[in-house]
């Protein structure tokens, strides 16, 4: 095969064994790779019935056909497992450089089930897997972990772990590569935890054989020549995300005091250009990447990525703070620890606000919370990190957490489906809106990728969807059309994760490529000749089966909603004071444009079958959840 | 390029204890004690390149101690190194920062060796 290396690694944990399984061709075809893979497995292998923290879930490490070849931004890995914070189907994607070493090691994925009675990890080698003994590593953050592996095992392998949130079965806990490349949303971190499974080690020397390699090249060259060539690409060299952080607050989309607002007066503070100017020692890139928009910053005698946009808004604006220096060290801790920064920070978000409110006490919390004081949320992290008072209360996140403390508190609770929102605000950015109702794994902004809004991309939209839909579809506070630009950028950030390539490197954001060179790309590298409604046909049968895996666990339209304080409370100040997100007028939209029924946002059998879903669809029959 | 892997190229790529990326490449160094160090005259001088000349060499691995910047090293019992392919690298070609140049200036290669055995050192 080109492009795949042929081979699924199966491990399970309880009994020890290791096993290759052969990659199925209509399997890559249908599913293509990465999350694509992740979502049929999940579908296949584990349903209500699964316990997310019991030996039964899986945890799965994805590679995809593009990760490793030196297309630009091919470093991403896929994670996914049934998640122990929504109960749904759980994924997460991080950068850095472990993905392609699957597929040097001999694999395209490795699913992991089971769980081990002491503390294990796995170490992968060229075709090769053992499961060794970790309990010289159980307890250690993930840094040290890193650390000892490479100590023990040489500096060329590349390890992703899990820290003490993952061991203490800390419900946001993540995955963590090269100490800073962080998959940490929905938890998948606990369910390592869970499996006793503390990391994941690679080594491989094998390569990935392109079908076309004088045509990759070419396709390569002309990539690289629209990298550079874009408006928006020194910029994002130079400061990544963190880049987001003023314009964001200068449209009002920066959340701030537990999503209350959407501008930060101390801003200034959190921005790229002060990171940069005051803490940057060197730059540093994920594998094979054009942008490297990793800063790498020195405070005191650490040293250590910068925190991204979403970081700097969860412990920054968000807690109303405006120390840079406290953001940084609350980023390395939580990637020590092993804690999704956005889900810790707005649970903790939560909690300030229903203490400020009189809805908690100290009573409750044991120590005074207030807006602003990094010292005790400071304290929340090691608390949540170790499940000590109330950290063990936080550790299950802000919908259980809520929850379990009643009292109106539900009300304050940031979460769609029980994953914390990130830091965009539907009333700003109305595509986030619909975003963050419908992403499958709970409220996440890079299910959809609907950055085409945010700055008003207008030729990117006129040339992927039609002049017809503007202005409306770059006007950001327009709620028209963005249910249509939902549906097709969800679909396409889908195609691009079973590549599985950075979302940021050019795709869909800066808008450079589109299904017609991503169609190239992959049929170039794998000599699968892949026409764009094929790619298109595949991308919508994994959204449409990662949707069918949550009717079957009895989501519908009534869960695809937001927290009153988007649908009700205007916008109080700033460029968009007055706004709310009109989520029902785009849910519609959204469920027409995905051929779905408006009642009950389940999946029409139609469409299945359209898709090749018969199986899927009799299942949703027998469970009475075919629409009409 | 047919197969992509790291793992047979003849450069490799290590990260400072301060964050930054160390290419480890040969700069054919004027000094060239790899050269030196071979007990077998496989590596040998050409046009001021280093080459290996793999029938000979028994991959004794003295060149990987003698490089001050362990350019050079044993892969499957043979010595590998940069032999700056046919002066048209790839890697300076796709490096995305201009940190990887082909250039015949000494007072260059001197001062990349003085930064790389210094990084190497804090590493």
């Amino acid at each position: 095969m080109f492009g795949y290396m042929g081979k699924i690694l199966r491990v399970n944990l309880s009994n020890a064994k290791v096993s290759d399984q052969e990659l199925d061709g209509s399997l890559a075809r249908e599913y293509l790779g990465g999350i694509g893979f992740c979502i049929k497995w999940l579908y296949d292998m584990t349903g209500p019935e699964t316990d997310p923290l019991g030996p039964e879930n899986l945890l799965i490490f994805a590679a995809g056909p593009i990760s490793g070849t030196m297309w630009p931004g091919s470093g991403r890995l896929e994670v996914a497992g049934k998640s122990p914070q929504t109960g749904l189907a759980g994924y997460s994607n991080s950068g850095g450089h472990f993905a392609p070493y699957i597929k040097y090691a001999g694999y395209d994925a490795i699913i992991i089930e089971g769980r081990s009675d002491k503390p294990v990890y796995l170490y992968v080698e060229d075709e090769k897997a053992e499961i060794k003994d970790a309990s010289h590593l159980w307890g250690l953050n993930t840094w040290e972990t890193e650390d000892s592996l490479k100590d023990e095992l040489g500096e060329d392998v590349k390890v992703a772990c899990t820290g003490q949130a993952g061991e203490n079965l800390v419900k946001m806990a993540s995955i963590v590569t090269g100490k800073c490349r962080v998959a940490a949303r929905t938890g998948l971190g606990a369910v390592m935890g869970s499996k006793r499974l503390k990391a994941v080690v690679l080594r491989g020397t094998k390569g990935v054989r392109v079908a076309k390699p004088e045509l990759f090249i070419e396709l390569l060259e002309r990539g690289i020549e629209s990298i550079e060539g874009s408006p928006f690409s020194e910029h994002y060299m130079e400061f990544g995300t963190t880049l987001l952080v003023a314009p964001m607050n200068s449209i009002g989309r920066l959340p701030t005091k537990n999503h209350w607002s959407g501008v930060f007066s101390k801003a200034d503070m959190l921005s790229g250009e002060y990171l940069v100017e005051h803490y940057r020692v060197a730059k540093r890139a994920c594998f094979s990447c054009r942008f490297h928009c990793k800063n790498v910053l020195k405070l005191g005698n650490e040293i250590g990525d910068h925190p991204e946009y979403e970081t700097l808004c969860s412990f920054g604006s968000n807690l109303m703070i405006d120390d840079p220096e406290f953001v940084i060290r609350a980023n390395w801790l939580c990637d020590k620890y092993g804690i999704d920064t956005i889900s810790l920070g707005a649970t903790i978000a939560w909690a300030m606000e229903c203490y400020e409110k009189g809805l908690l006490t100290k009573e409750d919390t044991g120590i005074e919370l207030e807006w602003g004081n990094s010292d005790v949320v400071e304290r929340l992290i090691h608390m949540t990190a170790f499940r000590e008072g109330f950290g063990d209360l936080l550790a299950e996140g802000v919908k259980r957490a809520s929850q379990k403390v009643g009292r109106g508190t539900e009300r304050y609770a940031m979460h769609v489906k029980g994953l914390e929102i990130p830091a965009q605000d539907g009333r700003a950015q109305k595509s986030m809106g619909i975003a963050h109702a419908t992403a499958a794994r709970g409220a996440d902004h890079l299910t959809h990728c609907t950055f085409l809004d945010e700055v008003g991309f207008e030729e990117a939209i006129a040339e992927r969807f039609g002049s017809k839909y503007l202005p409306e579809m770059a006007n950001r506070i327009s709620a028209k059309y963005k249910g249509i630009m939902a549906k097709e950028c969800e679909d396409f950030t889908a195609a691009v994760n079973c590549m599985v390539i950075c979302v940021s490197a050019g795709f869909l954001f800066p808008p450079l490529f589109w299904w017609g060179e991503l169609a190239q790309i992959y049929s170039a590298v794998t000599g699968i000749d892949m026409k764009v409604h094929e790619l298109k046909m595949a991308a919508e049968r994994i959204v449409n089966l990662r949707r069918a895996y949550l009717i079957r666990h009895g989501i519908s339209r009534a869960d695809d909603g937001l927290p009153e304080r988007f649908t009700k409370e205007p916008a109080p100040e700033g460029p968009c004071k007055g706004q709310i997100v009109e989520i029902e007028q785009m849910l519609d939209e959204y469920y027409e444009a995905r051929g779905w029924d408006k009642k009950t946002g389940w999946i029409p059998e139609k469409k299945l079958l359209e898709l090749g879903l018969e199986e899927v669809s009799s299942q949703l029959r027998g469970l009475g959840r075919l629409p009409g | 390029m047919e197969e992509f892997s790291p793992a047979r190229a003849k450069i490799r790529v290590l990260e400072s204890k301060e964050g930054h990326g160390i290419p480890l490449l040969c700069l054919q160094c004027p000094t060239h004690p790899c050269v030196d160090a071979c007990p077998t005259g496989a590596l040998r001088l050409e046009d001021g390149v280093v080459k290996v000349d793999e029938e000979i060499c028994v991959g004794c691995g003295n060149c990987e101690q003698a490089c001050p910047i362990r350019a050079i090293w044993i892969s499957e019992g043979k010595a590998v190194k940069c032999e700056l392919c046919s002066l048209d690298p790839p890697c300076a070609k796709y490096c995305p920062t201009g940190a990887i140049q082909l250039t015949d200036s000494l007072e260059k290669v001197e001062e990349s060796i003085r930064s790389i055995t210094t990084l190497r050192r804090t590493s």
